[in-house]
């Protein structure tokens, strides 16, 4: 098993590089200057270029990114133009609220999407079903800050329950959390009930049924862990995402998470934090998937690394 | 979303944002101290308590020489203080950090006595020498100063007379000076702090209050500085001020700000228009606000784009908007018509251009265009066979975006088809100085109107914002002159002239200066606007909840 | 036959598939159906509650909302669509050569996908936005490209299973050329999943583009559309509840829509559900 880990880390390779290359690119293709940004409008043409050669900006392209390469290596991934300081010690400040926020909204995820999608599939076609994936299918049709403006006013302002804004406590995290988990949660009642009626309908479980296996014993035993294969899978995809930041509910809810320091680096083209960051992303989606397929092989023992 | 402020160059705000922050404006609604009304400082007000306020821009660094953000001035100056400080009735110039001082009579030369009871937070007091490395380290390239760069870009030397004298000699008399010394850009700057590690997260002082505590994207909490008792003199308070904390929550979305402030979670914020009477009658709150130092918005033309080279064409855009009903629609009301190129709270404001400047007129705008060579099409004004187009660069939400619908919609109506093009503000301003846009929204906040120097004389082509590309010889006279003129009347006529030029040639179209308010959770006493510094901390307390 | 029987058995879908075809109806006579010019401004009338004459009230500007949110139709049908033609097409054709030439091209294929979903949407989206400029086809251009991955993969997920069908094994032994194998034989397995994942996509693209218009990135003004009504009207909630709920309302129903006939089309496509 540790052979195929490293295996997979060793073949993520090019795809980090490929997604430094092209965050790289696509940063350094977007109008706006930097150095304008960072100086005074009217800086004279002499203190442009000079800022310019310090940081490097005058170099060739490919020379830039071998830098920043090198740098990332030994662990140096520059400073942020906008406020001076270390792009790693900034993230550092960042990434805590992040992971809090995508584990918790995962927290409520998990359990509420897969009890929906189960209770669905285990009543198909009657009125529960349709009543639980039309509310399941409400939490992917809704626009999130639609809702978050709702749930701010509703609980923040009328019934001055929670607080609206910040991180400062736990409470903060309501909010954040239940937005993000019921967007997701929604997708994953629906994944569950498709993959338990898939299941349900395969050959070994009529077989376990006909075996006179009570109705729950199939449907929790052995219809739910074979479902649970596509849900992880769907689950890695989330929190891949929710790892990179969800801009939207950060700023809706002043939460202090990688998305909205990645969307200010973009609007302040501070170039270092922008490749910082598409590093750190692309890492955290290749981890996740790692980490999906190694639980693949608890739920299925049939799966062999190798 | 787009409403970040960065002021450039001598605390010039370009404001593609709508909100000015607590550092700029004037104001007659405010309640100073000296008018004895509002919610001042009761007398039984108690030590203690937090005032929590909710802030839409995080600032990039508190090492105020390294910043060009509005907020940085507003929170560096809490921290830092100054060393002179505006007083808000007689708006001259009054010791801060000195006892006293003196200019020159050529204005070169300023002499200070500081104050020697004031010390930094760090324990260290505050003397010549500091203020000497304080220019300096502006001065120096190295620090890559932005807004203090270019406000002691006319100090020729800094000399420590003694331990308690300080000498500024300056190249040109500079009218601004005063005003930059009271900025939080130029706060004293200890040396021992300032040369550690990550001094931008952890700024030292001369104010009353000191940074505590700086959680990134979340909240930059200040304490109280129990040292400090050396305020101005307009304040009540001499210090040390009463509350533990001023907490700076930032809080990036609108929506959120004003329910954070309606449940309780902030106590001060910036309210948006269509908020203000609501909260006005609204016994648990106290509204103020401040008049902007500056145009609010106007539209600058692209003088390299033929059709707008015809000063004809730039009347008929004057004549076709309708700045009633944008101030009506945009600001709810909470706003004047502008018609010149400089605001009504400016030194050499000539009221006349009330009088003269365009007013909206769609009947002449179109005899103008016609007048001009077009003819009407099915829709819109052609001339050879093409419609006048014209593109219309603006932010991408807030007040900018509005107006920029409204003038759409305006000169449709004239018969100029208008594609109006939103853009986050670096990519605005990077479209401006490579000249793409036909017409453009922009504003300013400063101290003087030599701000026209940095928007319209010939020199700023290129380089700096004359984005205008107004390369006029009469008009760069009449700017230069304001520059150099020492005696105010000289200097006032020169101003007066400016104004009847810009209108008579149209380079710009003046549309409206606004206000801008805060509304004040009344737990929080004795919190007052300076008009042209923004809310004052010094005599507030607080009541437990 | 059959399958439009089943898919007629489910009432929901049935509602959701009549709403789009409302929709459809609506996009297209847009002009018939608004009371006013969507563009029209009545600056004395901003603000206004639901009348008779405004019957959704007007914006902050004075402009009448239902109209807008008619002729918001054509816009957001027209992104959704054409996002997901875009990433449909990118998509499949890279799952395809993926799928069926597999090898080192499959190998770069699935790279490219990898990194592609490794970046996050919204600030692919941002990019784009920031480099190319604000119009409607930047924005689906957008919109369309962050969803490719998911084709790319779904596609060749089928691809590799159809490749080993006896039929296809028998088109290769008769010396048909990898063309017109993919053409003949492999496309047409690929086309319920897609039309599945497309009419779900519309959705997706419809609220994508509410998002990017709450950062400022939507259509430019003034087009009507209504993700970016609705980012307007965040800050009235209070005062005019009409500005923010209509439109919130459009978005939600349209995408409940496209998304309860998505399901259904799984449900009757998809043969492994069958009964």
């Amino acid at each position: 098993m540790l052979t195929y880990v490293i295996k997979r880390l060793v073949a993520a390779v090019p795809t980090l590089l490929g997604v430094t290359l092209v965050i790289f690119s696509m940063v350094h293709l977007t109008p706006g200057d930097p150095v304008q940004v960072m100086l005074d409008v009217h800086a004279s043409a002499d203190q442009v270029a000079r800022l310019r050669a310090e940081l490097g900006l005058d170099r060739p392209l490919p020379e830039q990114y071998a830098r920043f390469l090198f740098g990332a290596l030994r662990g140096d991934l520059g400073n942020s133009l906008k406020s001076g300081r270390p792009v790693g010690a900034e993230m550092a400040e960042r990434l805590p609220a992040t992971l809090l926020l995508a584990l918790a909204g995962m927290g409520i995820a998990i359990p509420l999407g897969i009890f929906l999608g189960v209770v669905a599939a285990a009543r198909r076609d009657t009125w529960v079903d349709s009543v639980t994936m039309v509310i399941a299918m409400m939490g992917v049709s809704l626009p999130s800050f639609w809702i978050g403006i709702l749930l701010i006013y509703v609980f923040g302002v009328q019934l001055n329950l929670l607080p609206v804004a910040g991180a400062s406590s736990w409470k903060h995290l309501i909010l954040p959390a239940v937005t993000l988990g019921t967007l997701a949660s929604s997708v994953l009642a629906r994944m569950t009930r498709s993959g338990m009626l898939e299941v349900l309908n395969s050959d070994y479980v009529r077989t376990a049924r006909a075996k006179g296996l009570s109705g729950k014993v199939v449907l929790y035993k052995h219809a739910l862990k074979n479902t649970l294969i596509p849900v992880v899978t769907i689950i890695g995809v989330q929190i891949g995402s929710l790892l990179g930041g969800t801009f939207i509910i950060e700023q809706l809810y002043a939460w202090p998470g990688v998305g909205r320091l990645a969307v200010g680096a973009i609007q302040a083209r501070d170039y270092p934090m922008m490749q910082g960051i598409g590093l750190y992303v692309a890492f955290a989606y290749v981890a996740v998937n790692l980490v999906v397929d190694l639980i693949y092989g608890l739920l299925d023992p049939r799966i062999r690394y190798s | 979303m787009a409403t970040r402020k960065w002021i450039f160059g001598v605390s010039l705000l370009l404001t593609g944002m709508v909100l000015l922050s607590a550092c700029s404006g004037g104001s007659k609604a405010g309640t100073t101290p000296a008018d004895g009304g509002g919610s001042k400082a009761a007398g039984e007000s108690k030590q203690g308590g937090t005032i929590n306020y909710g802030l839409s821009d995080e600032p990039d660094t508190l090492d105020v020489q390294k910043s060009g953000m509005a907020v940085v001035n507003s929170i560096g100056w809490w921290i830092g203080g100054s060393m002179l400080a505006q007083d808000p009735e007689s708006k001259k110039y009054v010791c801060y950090l000195c006892d006293s001082y003196e200019v020159s009579a050529d204005g070169l030369t300023w002499s200070f006595k500081l104050k020697e009871n004031a010390k930094f937070h760090d324990g260290n007091p505050l003397k010549a020498v500091d203020w000497k490395w304080t220019f300096e380290r502006a001065q120096n390239p190295d620090t890559k100063a932005k807004n203090a760069g270019a406000l002691v870009k006319e100090v020729k030397s800094v000399e420590a007379v003694s331990d308690y004298e300080l000498k500024i000699t300056l190249n040109n008399p500079f009218a601004p000076f005063a005003d930059a010394l009271s900025t939080g850009f130029l706060a004293p700057l200890s040396k021992a702090a300032a040369e550690k590690e990550d001094y931008g997260r952890n700024p030292v002082g001369a104010g009353p209050y000191a940074i505590a505590e700086w959680r990134s994207g979340e909240r930059i909490a200040l304490k109280r500085n129990p040292d400090f008792n050396w305020a101005p003199a307009f304040y009540q308070s001499k210090g040390p001020v009463m509350p533990d904390e001023l907490v700076f929550q930032i809080i990036p979305e609108e929506a959120t700000r004003i329910a954070a402030l309606e449940s309780g979670d902030v106590d001060i914020t910036n309210v948006n228009y269509q908020n203000v009477d609501r909260f006005k009658s609204d016994g648990t709150f106290e509204v103020l606000s401040i008049k902007r130092q500056g145009l609010g918005l106007f539209v600058i033309f692209n003088l390299e784009r033929p059709e707008l080279q015809d000063p004809k064409v730039r009347q008929a855009i004057n004549s076709g908007i309708n700045r009633d009903a944008i101030i009506k629609s945009v600001l709810r009301g909470f706003g004047k018509p502008a018609y010149g190129p400089l605001p009504e709270v400016y030194f050499g404001y000539d009221p006349g251009v009330e009088q003269t400047g365009y007013r909206f007129d769609p009947e002449k705008a179109k005899k103008l265009l016609e007048d001009a060579g077009y003819k009407k099409g099915a829709e819109y004004y052609e001339r050879d066979g093409k419609v006048l187009t014209l593109n219309l660069f603006t932010q991408t939400s807030g007040t900018w975006k509005a107006a920029s619908e409204l003038i759409q919609a305006d000169l449709k109506e004239v018969g100029i088809k208008v594609d109006v093009q939103p853009y986050e503000w670096a990519t605005l301003t990077a479209g401006l100085t490579n000249g793409k846009h036909d017409m453009s929204l922009m504003g300013y906040t400063y101290a003087d109107p030599d701000v026209v120097y940095l928007f319209l004389h010939s020199s700023q082509i290129g380089q700096g914002i004359n984005w205008s590309k107004v390369n006029d010889p009469a008009l760069d006279r009449l700017i230069e002159l304001g520059r150099a003129s020492v005696d105010p009347a000289k200097r006032a006529d020169a101003y007066k002239q400016l104004q009847a030029l810009m209108i008579e040639k149209a380079y710009w179209a003046p549309v409206y200066n606004e206000e801008q308010f805060f509304a004040i959770n009344k737990r929080v006493q004795g919190v007052w606007m300076h008009p042209t510094k923004g809310l004052q901390y010094m005599d507030a307390s607080v009541q437990a909840k | 036959m059959r399958l439009l029987r089943r898919f007629l058995r489910k009432k929901a879908a049935v509602i959701a598939g009549l709403y789009i075809f409302l929709l459809l109806f609506t996009a297209l006579f847009a002009a018939q159906l608004s009371p006013h010019d969507p563009l029209k401004v009545y600056s004395a009338h901003a603000l206004e509650a639901p009348s008779v004459t405004f019957p959704l009230g007007t914006d902050n500007l004075g402009r009448d909302i239902l109209s807008r949110i008619i002729y918001g139709t054509r816009v957001s049908l027209r992104v959704g669509l054409m996002a997901v033609s875009i990433a449909a097409v990118i998509g499949s054709t890279m799952g395809m050569l993926a799928g069926y030439l597999g090898g080192w091209i499959d190998q770069i294929v699935m790279r490219i996908v990898d990194i592609m979903l490794a970046i996050p949407g919204i600030l692919l989206a941002l990019i784009i936005i920031a480099t190319l400029g604000p119009s409607m086809n930047n924005l689906i251009l957008a919109v369309g490209i962050s969803s490719v991955p998911t084709y790319a993969r779904l596609v060749r997920g089928t691809v590799l299973s159809a490749r080993e069908r006896e039929y296809v094994e028998a088109a290769r032994a008769l010396g048909s050329g990898s063309l017109r194998i993919m053409l003949k034989h492999i496309l047409p397995n690929i086309v319920a999943p897609i039309v599945v994942l497309g009419s779900l996509g519309v959705g997706v693209a419809i609220l994508s583009t509410a998002g990017l218009s709450f950062i400022g990135l939507g259509v430019r003004p003034p087009t009507p559309e209504w993700g970016g009504m609705l980012a307007d009207a965040r800050t009235y909630l209070r005062d005019a509840w009409w500005m923010f709920t209509f439109p919130g309302l459009a978005i939600s129903s349209t995408v409940l829509s496209a998304n309860l006939l998505g399901d259904a089309l799984r449900d009757v496509l998809d043969p492994r559900l069958k009964q």
